[in-house]
Formats: C-alpha cells, structure tokens, sequence
C-alpha cells in the first residue's frame, strides 16, 4: 500500500502516483482490510504533514486529482467509496479528528456529509460499540467546543477553516462500572486523564498520584525499572503542575500494583474519577441577575451553581420544568417548592447568544440521556415556535440496554504507549497550543499501533445490525429491552427534518424554547402519545405537586440564602416532628416513580406506532405483549377471525386416514384484503429468518420469524402458522378458536391473515357414483 | 481513593488542655456577658472526653498543654480543617485566636499531614466550627466567624470534594446545629434556623444522607468514630444535658454510645467537637 509514502517522499509523488493508480484495485481491496485493522497508526504521522497541506477548505472539484492522490495516500482513513471512482459530482473534504490517545485520525469525507457519518467512522476506527456516552467537538471562531450534531451535516457545522475535530466524551457515565466493554472503560480513562492534566477536573495532590499510578499501570504496566528506566514516569503526565514529589508517589504506588491488568487498573481509576466533585461537569461561564460571575456546570444530576470554585446552588433535573434561551439570556423555570405555589423562573447571562445556546443545547442533551428513558419525539412542525433541537441519540437507559446485548469477545485494546506529554495542550488547544501539536503528534502517533481488533467480523457491525442483535435477544426475553430497537429510529426521524432542524437552529434570534416533556404536561399535550398516557402523567405530576406543597408553612423574611431556597423547590414533605432515623428524601429518589412511569410512557406512544405499521402480522414496535391491555382474546370464532387484518394462518385440515385411493378435496381460503395493499413498500432488507416448529397431537404451530431493516427501522415480522390436522371427531372450529386464542394471548398485536378449511374426505363408491 | 473513605474513620485526636484562663475571654468578647463557668469542672469534663476517645473508642491521643495567653485555645477545632493527608491551618475570626494556631500547626505536621495555610488571603476567615466534612462534601456555615472567601480558599484546599456554602442562623455555627451521626448520617437540631439549613444542605448536595433529628440544639452536636475496632462510637450529650434527646441516640442500631458531659465549653459556645480535632492517618487506598 501507499501508506510508506512518508513526508520524504514528497518528490516521487508523480511516480508513486502511477504506481497507485496500478494499485486501484488492490488498494481498494485492502481498504476493507484496513478496517478490521482500523488505522494502522504506525503510518499516519508520516501521512499526516503531507495531508495536512492539503486540508483546505474549500476544495474544487478539478482538483480531484489531488484529492485521490491525499485520500490515496492517508489510505487509513477507509472511505466509504472509493476516492478514485464515484467522486465526480461529490466533494471530498478531510477531517483530521484529534483523538483522545492524542493521536489523529485523518479521513475523507463527502462534503455533504452529516455528523454520524464521521462519528461512526471514528468509532468504527476506534472499535467502539458504546458509542452514546461520546461525541465529536469542533471548536468555533471564539475557541469554543461545540458538539457536532450527528443528524445535521457537517459542513453547517463548521463554517469556517480547516474540518478539524476531536472525539470526545459527552456524557460521563456515573458508574463507568456499569459499562459493558473495557474498551469504552480505557476510552473514558483517557478522556479523564486529559480533563485532570487540563485542570478541568480538580483534584487534589493525593488523587493526582493515585489516578497518575493506575494511568501509568493501565499504560505500562507492571512495574520493572529494567524494561522501563529510572525515569520513565516524567514522560507521562498526570497533573496540570507536575512536581518531582508527585511522580515519586506514582511510582512508589506503581510498584505496589504489579498483576494488575490494564482493564483493572482502570477500573480503579474510574471509581476514583468518578467521585471527584467535578467529574462530568461542563462548566459555562454566566453571569447571576446582580451581574456576579457565577459559573453553570451541566452534569448527569442537573444544574449546578457555582461562585468561586463554591457551590451555591444546584438544580436536579427533576426540579427544573423547563430550559429556554433567549438571546444571551439562559433561564431556567423551577418547579414550584415546598412552601411555594408557582414556578420560578432563574435567568443567567452568558457572554453571547451562541453561548447561551451552547449551554441550553448541553442541558437539554444531559436532560434526555440522563433522565428520560427514550429521546423525546420531534415537536410537529405547526408547533415549532422554537428551535427543534432534541437529542437525538440513545439515552444512557438505552445504551446500557444495548450494550448489556453487546455479545463479541473483549477486543483486544492495545493501549498506546504514546507519551502524551503535551497532551492537554492538544486537547484543550488554546491557539497557542497549536504550535507545540504539530511535534507531539508526531511523537505520540511514533509510538504504536493503537487498537487491534480481534474480531474482524465485529468491526463491521452497524448500528442496525446491533440493533437487531438485540431484537435477537428480545426474542428470548420479551419483557426485557423495550427499546432496544430504539436506536435506529432517532437516527432517522432526525436524517427527515434536518434540514428545518437546521433552519431554526440557525435561526440567530429565535426564542428557542425546550419543554421537558417528562415535566411539561402542557407541552406534552402536543404529543403523540395517546391521551391515556397523558392522564396518567398528568396525575403523577400533580400528585408530586400536591406532595410538595403538603407542608405548606411560609418562612418568615426572605434573606440571600432563603432567595436560594425560595428558587430551588422541592423539599421533601415530612413532619420533622419524630426523632428518629428519617431518609431524607431526596428529590432525585422522590420523583423516581414518575421516572418509572417514564417507561410505559416512551414505550406505549411506540408501540402503537408500531401498530399502524404497514406490514401485516409485524411487530414493529418492541414485542412487549405484557405492556399491552390484552385485547378482545374472546374473539375467536374463526369466521370473524378470518375477516381481519392479516397474521396467522390457521390451516384446518381434517382428514380420514383411510387407507383409500379416492378422496375429494376442497379447500376453502378466508383471506384478508389487506395483505397485498402493502405491496409497494420498500420490502426492506432482510436480516435472518428463523423457524420454529412445536407440534403437538392435533396442531402443528410453525413460527416463522423474519428481521429487515428498511429505512433505518428494523422489523420483526412473526408469522405463524397453526395448523390443525385431525378427524372430524376434533371439533375443528372449537381447535381453531383455541389456536387463535393461544396466539394472541402470546402477541396480542397479531391479526389473522388467513384461515384455510381444507377438507380431505373419503368418496364412498355411493358418492363417487351421484 | 485515600480521600474517600466513609466519614468516621480516625486514627489520631488532637486536643488541647483547659487553661486556667478558661472564661476570661478578651474583654471584646461580651456576647457571653456574666457566664460563670466552673474551671475544675471544664478539666473534668475534658478529662473525661478525652479517655473516652483514648480508652473507649482506642484513638491515639495527642495533647497539646494548655497555654493561659490563649484562653480559647481549647476549642481547637476551630484552627485546623483536616481531611486526608491535608490539614488546612485556618485563620480564625478574633485577632486574639490566630496565635492558637503555631502549636497546632507543629503537631499536624508532625503527623506528616500536608500543611496548608489560610493566611490573609483576601481577608479570609474561617473557623472549622462552620465546616462540616461528610466524608463526601463539605458544607461551610457562613457565619459571623466564616466568610465566603475563607470556604473558597478550604475549597481550593480540598479539591476532589465539592465545597457548598449553607446558612447559619442566629448567630450560631454551623457545627452548633449538626454534625456527622454516622458514614452517611447527619445529626442536627429540631430548631427553625437549623431547619433552614439543612433545607439548603438537601438541595446542594448530590448525596443521600439520612437525618437525625434531635429536639434540643446542644444534642446536635456530636462526635461519631469508626474506631480501629470497626465499631461504631458515639459521643453525646449525657442526659442530665439533653433529657429529650437521649432516646433519639438508641435509634442507632449497634451503636456503643458514650455520653460525654461538656456542660462548661458549652457555656462558653463550644461543644464536644470544638474540643478536639480528628485524624486518620491510615489512608487506605483502593
């Protein structure tokens, strides 16, 4: 391949170009070997410098030729066609994506690519399946982070100057235990690493040692003064002001975890981080209503408030009833307290309008992955006074779900050795940094291969084939996974109404307003959930209402701090009276079961989507029976059956085992009208089918279930297929009804497609004469 | 890490005898107006506390003599926040304490804790009567001892743990109206300005703490070690002090409560956590 090609080569190009062109086909075939083999990192410092030249924006198309020739060369990047052919109305652009090894994963793009496109690609790169807790930033003219939005394309995102990206944690799982893989573990670690060197996540000298020691075991190894040299750990960084003291103490803890694995050590990293106060927190620098500076940290719980590296407040989602903008404005609206009647509204300043977005769009994305179960649905479009924006990816609740589905052996993650001795600065660039990036790099991708992957055929796996691995599962377990086939729709309802999405997001001075819809029962009413859902949400808010203002007592004189509490709602209702042991009840566990509540809410709405569905006997939705009021199993006569949509077939065959030559045949076929109008619908993709036969003495039940995906939504189509054979001692209509009722006791969404009489009778020599 | 052990585990106290100047307080100090205290009785009581901490829980106890030019020098947990390795050497309030301070500081650091020092620093003040540490936050009272730049400056001290400030009513001190009940239980008085606080306490924190209410406010405070024998100790206010609240220590199960009398330092506004400062100094790390 072309990747030896290093920065010295710079004068054969024109020769190596024709070789490359010789190499087409070859190169082509082994870019699919490269993505098993994602990256091979060795290459890419030496492509970079020579592909970096080329990184400008704006590229013509002429320059096609040199665009093969950069692609072809950064052959790492495993583009999804191939740059040599189907380029000709597309624009290429390069995306060189900082990672969190510190490493640069350059590749091309299509310039109209959307966010998800990268975003996949990196992790395809990384071979990563907990995608959800990350994200790509980007920064923007005032050197500020923005999270790419994976549903709108990237080139809207940008703007301006070279497509440069880094990849990032955007939510800092609480338990990072709790995740499935080690390598989404070491990805975090890394992340987490970077925010400790950077000064973002404070810590404290001891921690600093403990997180530097498990770092350097997790990077290293045991450890062994032959192999590793006396000075091995000042090539490693663990805090922002790094002393000679502290690197004592990582390597005297170093020496005490010799065993250890790299995936222990950082677990216990991981339970270290997490239990820093700032950990996960993205600060926001904003201004309180008297203009002081305040900072706003977005975090998994809510909204924290602080002056001074002081906490003075805190907002736990459950708390807060609605996140708006306006302008420079941020506002948050707060459920009522306990010894208050109405909302509050809190208003902050941000230092501009694109900060005060910046801010609302974390909070609503924290809001959704932390607290719902499921993404809240697109706002119809007569309703969207604001900004459409919703987070549109898996929500942790679905994530843990899926990956809890994720089912391939560990890959082996070869963690690099890079030093990343600059890290922070490349991380956290302030345009100052960018001087000391270029050498670092260099250094860093010096250092080794990245990740291998084991699994080759892993690596291929999208998101929808994921998806229905779980729906595999689903199979077995039923009750389980409600939305676990989630994943998919978000993606597409988002791909549908981008570009208004972009429009109003855009839109400079628009109020964007976001409503919680778990909160928001007005908001709520827009919704598409049935009105059922609707009273029992309502309830459950007025019930917590009503539980907050029980203890209605009013505090005398409003001093700063009852300002505070005043603001900030939601005590729990006690009589303090009895001394004893009380829990405190704490918002977070009190408004857990509307949060349970939640989850019927989220499937339900899908569920009767999923009804509407336009393949017959589908179950689209999460084939969640128990969910479901049972409906009408007392309608089982066959006849009435036989006029509905769709479903099972029920063959009833009576038969004579006569040992005759001469019998008559007659077949009679209810058959529902609606099978065929389906007809034109993409038929999707197919993605297994399975079969399963039960007989017992009479019946003779084939289950056929078959998986497609089509348009992003993947489908679980079961069909079965009773048939009832017997003579006619059976009471055949009396067998049939049991068959249907049997049926829709295990999937209440099936409809009868059809039923077919079959009736094989014995012609006597009388009959045969007539 | 080291710093995140449950609250309650101490290896070490430091206290500080009663001086015979136990009462007479610098003339600037007239809030206490005709207080008559017993100064043998104070001794008693001190003496009593600190075999408890020494005998009953197991504690290696450290005294510091007492000094007659510092009569307030007793309440010495007002001079040192410690948390960890670190020991944050504050800057009390009243001129006249921040000499209380030197003795302290040797001893920490011949503990070989890490010295940290408040100093002048923007006129903050702070005094560890107002801090109370829950093994997984701290809250600081601001009172009319402890201002806003004094928790900013323990904030920077202590890193990993958020740092929240809460109100402290009516001129009390933060540790006058609760203290720690157990790893993850907060002792604290019945009365409304406490009330106040612990409202605001429950919305800053992340953490789920459980409550012990107790009738009167002098019962609130109290000292709760894990000693070396993993058991569970508490150290009260005897009954003849706080009759209402004795029953609302027996709802901790298992504990072994030690009623500690401290009538005297309390007339003075001290309790039974202002007489000593607790330390571990065997971090564990995991």
């Amino acid at each position: 391949m072309t990747t030896e090609s290093g920065a010295d080569s710079e004068a054969k190009q024109p020769r190596e170009n024709k070789e490359t062109e010789k190499e087409k086909g070859k190169a082509k075939a082994a870019a699919a070997a490269a993505a098993a083999e994602p990256a091979s990192p060795q290459n890419q410092p030496e492509q970079f410098p020579a592909a970096a030249g080329h990184s400008t924006p704006a590229r013509k198309e002429q320059e096609q030729q040199e665009v093969d020739q950069v692609s072809h060369r950064s052959s790492i990047s495993r583009l999804s066609r191939s740059p040599l052919k189907g380029v000709k109305k597309t624009k290429i652009m390069e995306c060189k994506v900082a990672l969190l090894d510190g490493s640069d994963f350059t590749l091309n793009l299509e310039k109209r690519a959307r966010g998800h496109v990268l975003f996949d690609k990196i992790c395809e790169h990384l071979n990563l399946l907990e995608k959800d807790y990350f994200g790509i930033t980007c920064r923007d003219v005032e050197n500020q982070k923005n999270w790419i939005d994976p549903g709108k394309e990237l080139k809207k995102q940008i703007r301006t100057g070279p497509w440069n990206f880094a990849f990032n944690v955007k939510f800092y799982p609480p338990d990072p235990a709790q995740l499935t893989e080690d390598i989404t573990r070491y990805y975090l670690c890394l992340q987490l690493r970077d925010d400790v060197v950077s000064g973002r996540l404070p810590c404290s000298f001891a921690t600093h040692t403990v997180l530097g020691s498990y770092a350097v075991q997790s990077e290293l190894g045991d450890y062994d003064p032959e192999e590793l040299g006396s000075d091995y750990i000042s090539e490693l960084r663990f805090a922002p002001n790094q002393t000679k003291e502290l690197e004592e103490k990582v390597m005297e803890l170093h020496k005490t975890y010799k065993g250890m694995t790299p995936a222990e050590a950082e677990i216990h990293f991981l339970e270290n981080a997490k239990k820093l106060s700032m950990y996960g927190v993205d600060l926001h620098h904003a201004k309180d209503s008297e203009g002081v500076e305040i900072m706003l940290g977005v975090c998994s719980s809510g909204l924290l408030i602080y002056r001074d590296r002081l906490r003075i407040n805190r907002f736990a989602w459950p708390k807060i009833l609605k996140i708006s903008y306006k302008r420079n404005n941020f506002y948050i609206k707060i459920r009522p307290g306990e010894f208050e009647q109405f909302e509050s509204t809190i208003g902050f300043k941000l230092p501009n309008h694109r900060a005060a977005k910046r801010l609302w769009k974390v909070c609503v994305e924290h809001h959704t992955f932390f607290r719902l179960v499921s993404p809240e649905s697109q706002p119809k479009k007569f309703l969207s006074l604001g900004s459409k924006f919703r987070y549109s990816g898996r929500t942790q609740a679905q994530s843990r779900r899926a990956s809890s589905m994720i089912n391939r052996l560990a890959p082996l993650v070869e963690r690099s050795s890079s030093k990343r001795y600059n890290m922070s600065l490349s991380l956290d660039g302030a345009p100052i940094a960018e001087n000391h990036e270029t050498p670092m790099k260099d250094s860093a991708a010096a250092g080794a291969a990245k990740i291998l992957t084991k699994g080759d055929l892993i690596t291929t796996v999208t998101t929808e084939k994921k998806a229905e691995e779980e729906k595999a599962e689903q199979e077995d377990a039923p009750t389980d996974a409600a939305e676990t086939q989630e994943p998919t729709t978000p993606l597409r309802h988002d791909t549908k109404t981008d570009s208004e999405q972009t429009d109003f997001a855009f839109d400079g001075e628009m109020t964007a307003t976001e409503s919680d819809a778990d909160d928001d029962s007005e908001m709520r009413t827009q919704d598409t959930s049935p009105p059922e859902e609707m009273l029992k949400h309502q309830t459950n808010i007025s019930e917590l209402k009503r539980s907050f203002l029980e203890t209605g007592e009013s505090s005398p004189g409003l001093t700063e701090w009852e300002k505070r509490l005043s603001s900030s709602p939601a005590h729990s209702p006690r009589g303090d009276e009895a001394p004893m042991i009380e829990p405190l009840e704490l918002q977070d566990t009190k408004d857990e079961p509307p949060a349970s509540e939640e989850t019927k809410e989220e499937v339900e709405p899908k569920t009767t989507k999923s009804t509407l569905g336009w393949v017959p006997s589908s179950e689209k939705g999460p084939p969640e029976p128990e969910e479901k009021v049972v409906v009408a199993t007392e309608t089982e006569a066959a006849p009435a059956e036989s006029t509905g949509p769709t479903g099972c077939d029920v063959v009833e065959v009576g038969t004579k085992e006569v040992p005759v030559v001469h019998t008559e045949t007659k077949t009679i076929t209810y058959e529902s009208a609606e099978v065929e109008t389906n007809g034109d619908v993409d038929p999707g993709v197919l993605l297994s089918a399975q079969t399963i036969t039960s007989e017992t003495t009479s019946t003779t039940t084939t289950t056929h279930i078959t998986k497609t995906v089509k348009g992003g939504i993947s489908e679980t189509r079961i069909e079965k297929r009773i048939v009832i054979t017997g003579d006619t001692d059976i009471d055949h209509d009396q067998a049939l009804a049991q068959a249907i009722k049997e049926a829709k006791e295990q999937h209440p969404d099936m409809s009868v497609t059809k039923v077919v009489v079959h009736k094989e009778t014995e012609i006597t020599p009388e009959e045969g004469e007539d | 890490m080291a710093n995140m052990c449950p609250y309650g585990r101490f290896t070490h106290a430091v206290v500080r005898g009663v001086p015979e100047t136990f009462g007479k307080a610098a003339g600037d100090d007239c809030e206490k107006g005709e207080t008559s205290v017993d100064l043998a009785k104070a001794q008693r009581q001190f003496g009593c506390l600190t075999g408890a901490l020494r005998q009953k829980v197991g504690l290696q106890l450290i005294e510091i003599p007492a000094d007659p030019e510092l009569p307030e020098s007793w309440r010495i947990e007002d001079v040192a926040v410690i948390q960890g390795d670190t020991a944050l050497i504050t800057r009390p309030f009243k001129q006249q304490r921040r000499g209380e301070v030197e003795a302290v500081r040797k001893v920490v650091s011949e503990l070989n804790l890490t010295v940290v020092e408040m100093g002048d620093s923007g006129g903050a003040t702070l005094e560890g009567c107002d801090v109370l540490f829950t093994g997984r936050e701290f809250f600081v009272g601001i009172s009319s001892h402890t201002n806003h730049r004094g928790a900013e400056v323990l904030a920077d001290t202590f890193k990993d743990f958020a740092v929240s400030t809460v109100p402290v009513c009516g001129g009390a001190r933060l540790r006058n109206i609760c203290s720690m009940g157990g790893p993850q239980t907060i002792i604290i008085s019945n009365s409304e300005g406490a009330k106040k606080t612990l409202r605001m306490m429950e919305q800053l924190t992340d953490h789920h703490y459980e409550v012990l209410t107790v009738p009167e406010d002098l019962a609130a405070n109290c000292i709760y070690i894990k000693g070396p024998s993993k058991l569970d100790f508490l150290l009260h206010r005897p009954a003849e002090e706080c009759p209402e609240s004795v029953s609302a220590f027996q709802k901790l199960q298992d504990y072994t409560l030690l009623p500690t009398a401290c009538s005297e330092a309390s007339k003075l506004g001290g309790s039974l956590s202002s007489l000593c400062l607790l330390v571990n100094r065997k971090l564990t790390y995991f």
